[in-house]
């Protein structure tokens, strides 16, 4: 990456970001229909970064490993076990799996 | 809307944990832009200017599968187009000035929204933004460090669990607001509607089309969704308030 195209990539998400905060976001704040959306949107694009961290693996969908982690760290979550310990939960089981050749 | 279970539990060793994480995706990314034949000072900046190691992995991948620098920058400014969306949503959470409007854009990071978006009131949801996401940003600026001095000293990020551990961090910072009908159904939505797509649409679309998901789930009524209480056995719990601009 050259100097040209970091400017570039670095203008670009600062222009995205600022849109998104200020000038979508600041619409929230006078049209109460937005204001529920403003709290569903980014529970919807969370979710779809989990999914798609979980079950996908550049441009294919794959159950590999990291399901097996990502299942065992939201036992973690569900008996409201500290982050650390979902943190080290998932990484274990992820890597215990791939240690084992259960999963790629 | 109850506390996430972040709230409840983000002492120093969650910060550490959470910055780890971060530091070993920043030595991973950054040690690929090296190997990219990126300088030095350019991944530095990148680090911080750019702010995004998925935008970083996505320009990398088009370059090492042959394609032009211009695709590249395609590639990871749509990736990081959803930190817009992450933008607009903390854009009314608490009241903020425009520095910290600038600094909070510029550093927001999926775990840090999601805890700020679900807690109980504004004033933590600006601690557990600042929390989560400095300490993730820390991390994340060490480890690149890190990357562009000695390499990738991690390894195969993979071996190690690592790409679990991010989506486990959603998850859990998460896993309160989908007790209402409302944010459950935006959230399943948005999940599958993402991952249907990864095969066919350019990378990071399906986030933005994910993102449509709200619109639908905004006509689902709020109210609890009943499944914890089953399983739990407990009494239900009172429903959320509802909203006023529903029907």
């Amino acid at each position: 990456m050259s100097f040209v195209a970091l400017a570039i990539l670095s203008v670009g998400n600062a222009i995205t970001r600022a849109l998104g905060m200020f000038v979508l976001g600041r619409r929230a704040a006078v049209n109460p229909r937005w204001t529920k959306l403003m709290a569903l949107v980014p529970i919807a694009v969370v979710a779809a970064v989990f999914a798609v961290q979980t079950f996908t693996s550049r441009d294919q969908i794959v159950l590999d490993a990291r399901v097996a982690g990502v299942a065992a760290a939201s036992v973690a979550v569900w008996r409201r076990a500290p982050m650390v310990l979902v943190v080290i939960v998932a990484a274990g089981v992820t890597a215990g799996v791939r240690a084992l050749h259960l999963g790629g | 809307m109850q506390d996430s279970e972040a709230v409840r539990g983000l002492g120093p060793a969650d910060l550490v944990a959470l910055a780890a994480a971060s530091m070993a995706v920043g030595v991973a990314v950054s040690a690929i832009m090296i190997d990219i034949g990126t300088s030095p000072a350019v991944v530095m900046l990148a680090t911080v200017t750019a702010f995004s190691g998925s935008g970083e992995l996505a320009f990398a991948a088009v370059i090492l599968s042959g394609g032009s620098v211009a695709a590249g920058l395609v590639s990871a400014l749509l990736v990081s187009s959803r930190f817009g969306l992450m933008a607009m949503s903390i854009a009314n959470r608490w009241p903020m000035t425009v520095w910290e409007r600038i600094a909070a854009m510029q550093i927001s990071g999926e775990p840090a929204v999601a805890a700020a978006v679900t807690a109980g009131d504004p004033r933590t949801a600006r601690r557990l933004y600042w929390q989560i996401a400095g300490a993730m940003g820390i991390g994340w600026v060490l480890g690149s460090a890190v990357g562009v001095a000695v390499g990738n000293v991690i390894g195969n990020t993979r071996s190690i669990g690592l790409d679990a551990v991010f989506p486990a961090v959603l998850l859990g910072t998460v896993a309160a607001a989908l007790r209402s009908r409302d944010t459950a159904a935006a959230a399943v939505l948005g999940g599958v509607i993402a991952v249907v797509l990864v095969p066919f649409a350019p990378a990071g679309v399906p986030f933005l089309v994910a993102a449509l998901a709200a619109i639908i789930a905004s006509r689902v009524p709020a109210g609890p969704l009943g499944l914890r209480d089953l399983v739990t056995g407990r009494g239900r719990r009172p429903a959320p308030p509802t909203r006023d601009d529903l029907p």
